[in-house]
């Protein structure tokens, strides 16, 4: 089946099939890139998206959708001399109000669909999570796994004992 | 059965244990967004990759209030450690509780271990000006000695650094900013100009305030870094160390600053800005100046036709200042210090900067902070003065902007 004018069909990893402008689609340069090389016959059969579930790809939809009209971010906001503000806009703050597990999804969809601006969003709002926290609150938090060996922790401990907050 | 009760112990603590950690977040009162209420538990670990972390990581400022979280998070798990561990020894905040921590970890012996000495070659920035007695002179040298091949900014320690830390300093060849400022022993000119010779790449140089030698003598000018861009002059300089050398600055030069001097005289400085002063796009003229008498420096701004922000004492400048300057100056940041010793005769007032403004002198004046103790707002007449000042300036950010915020501030020192 193909999409309607304007349209294009997502196909998340889990077999749904997600219906959007393609205005809204090509937010993700990687979708964007992929419809300038192979043309409209991409919009002839749904683009399976296989790293991305149906409700991360909704999720990420509905960010799209409000920031379609956003201007293009351009190329050298990646220098150094780029002002690291962790400042996010409300509608963002409420967007990103999810549990962890949802909030390390979009990141990571918006990484692999290359959506810079909201890998930029999900990543300030993970930073400013962590700001202030132990190693034990972080790995909470975000429910990470110690992998050290407990030497292994004891060395880091041990050697970056000054830089911790007494 | 005992095994049972510990795992349901496990579990019960596990669900509700989120709660308090996302209560307490300390943010809150930051722009960050407070997780929702119907934060369920994870079911899976999700596993971000190091380049991600390192993403999320570059959002912490390099301050020394972010210590802890980067000390924090190289101890959460092996990639949070390989995204956190270049932050966390990058610019390291040393004070008088944890420096012989640092030392032992970055170089613990003269046979350094390997793995410590891959931790020595992350620091990027040496920074000892808060430590007063907590190192020797032998262990800043051996930490520099340590460090030479990857700092690019050394700030010396009051105490602890003299003649025999210059050898190492000089191997410190990819330094780009020395600050000197701090250092109590005085320094002879000549062995500090050798060091300098090494560091090809040196941008910014803050002389030591120490007072040192009465004079240097020499009559050639010492090489310079070819790169400086900005110098910090304090301390020991006099009338023959400006003339002979000051004068020849690289090219390069645009920023330059001088307070603390005892020995500066007015000719000589002037006779330096009517070389430099082309060049020149900040200067800084502060007290305490004790050789300058109250005025001496009114033509500033025509010696430095290319200036975009200077601070200068006002007991030093007159209202003259702001008439003797060719019309179109570019002149955006003006920032008028005052010194506490400053006779009744040391006055500018705002109509002066606003005449300036008006009649096209400093079209592009849009920042005006000035001390208190030229006490702008003595007055009502004084206050619609400012108030008047406030309004060109904004005017003149609107109609042509050159990004800098336009306003009148008050500055206590």
């Amino acid at each position: 089946m193909s999409a309607p004018a304007g349209q294009i069909i997502l196909l998340s990893n889990d077999g749904v099939q997600v219906t959007v402008d393609r205005l809204v689609a090509e937010r993700s340069m990687l979708i964007k890139n992929m419809l300038e090389d192979l043309g409209d016959t991409a919009l002839e059969t749904p683009v399976p998206i296989p790293n991305v579930n149906e409700s991360v790809l909704k999720k990420v939809i509905e960010w799209c959708e409000h920031h379609k009209n956003d201007p293009p971010t351009t190329v050298d906001d990646d220098s150094d001399s780029r002002k690291k503000t962790t400042d996010i806009e409300e509608w963002d703050q409420k967007f990103m109000q999810v549990d962890q597990e949802m909030l390390f999804e979009i990141i990571l969809a918006s990484n692999y669909l290359d959506i810079k601006p909201l890998l930029d969003v999900g990543c300030k709002t993970v930073a400013n999570m962590i700001k202030g926290k132990s190693p034990e609150e972080i790995r909470k938090t975000f429910n990470i796994t110690n992998d050290f060996t407990p030497e292994e922790e004891e060395q880091i401990r041990r050697e970056n004992e000054w830089a911790e907050d007494r | 059965m005992a095994l049972d009760l510990q795992s349901n112990w496990d579990v019960s603590m596990s669900q509700p244990f989120r709660v308090p950690i996302q209560s307490t977040k300390q943010e809150s009162s930051s722009s960050s967004p407070a997780p929702g209420p119907y934060l369920k538990p994870p079911s899976s670990e999700i596993l971000l990759p190091t380049e991600i972390i390192s993403h999320i990581l570059s959002y912490i400022p390099q301050r020394n209030t972010s210590q802890g979280t980067f000390w924090a998070c190289s101890l959460v798990s092996r990639a949070w450690y390989s995204a956190s561990i270049k932050l966390l020894y990058a610019e390291p905040h040393l004070h008088g509780g944890n420096f012989s921590e640092f030392v032992t970890t970055v170089c613990p012996s003269k046979n350094a271990h390997i793995r410590q000495s891959s931790l020595a070659v992350l620091v990027r920035r040496l920074d000892m000006g808060e430590l007063v007695h907590n190192s020797s002179r032998s262990l800043t040298a051996r930490l520099l000695g340590r460090l030479k091949h990857n700092i690019e900014a050394f700030v010396a320690p009051q105490a602890s650094f003299a003649i025999n830390s210059f050898a190492a300093l000089s191997k410190c060849t990819r330094l780009r900013h020395l600050d000197l400022s701090l250092i109590s022993a005085s320094i002879p000119p000549k062995l500090l100009f050798q060091t300098l010779l090494a560091l090809e790449n040196l941008e910014t140089l803050f002389f030591p305030r120490s007072s040192g030698p009465q004079t240097d003598g020499s009559t050639t000018s010492y090489a310079w870094p070819p790169k400086l861009k900005a110098l910090h002059l304090a301390g020991w300089i006099d009338s023959n160390f400006l003339r002979t050398h000051i004068t020849h600055a690289p090219k390069s030069l645009e920023r330059l600053s001088i307070q603390h001097c005892p020995q500066v005289y007015a000719e000589p400085l002037l006779e330096t800005l009517s070389v430099l002063g082309h060049r020149l796009r900040h200067l800084t003229i502060r007290h305490p100046m004790p050789q300058l008498q109250v005025g001496v420096l009114g033509h500033v701004l025509l010696l430095c036709p290319n200036l975009l922000a200077l601070r200068i004492s006002a007991d030093y400048i007159s209202s003259s200042l702001f008439q003797s300057i060719e019309a179109g100056h570019p002149l955006r940041i003006l920032d008028l210090d005052c010194s506490g010793t400053a006779t009744a005769d040391v006055e500018i007032a705002p109509g002066a900067v606003y005449d300036a403004v008006e009649d096209g002198r400093l079209p592009d004046l849009r920042s005006v902070r000035v001390s208190a103790r030229l006490a702008w707002t003595a007055t009502e007449r004084l206050t619609r003065d400012v108030e008047d000042l406030v309004e060109i300036l904004e005017e003149g950010e609107m109609e042509r902007p050159v990004g800098v915020p336009a306003g009148v501030w008050t500055t206590y020192e």
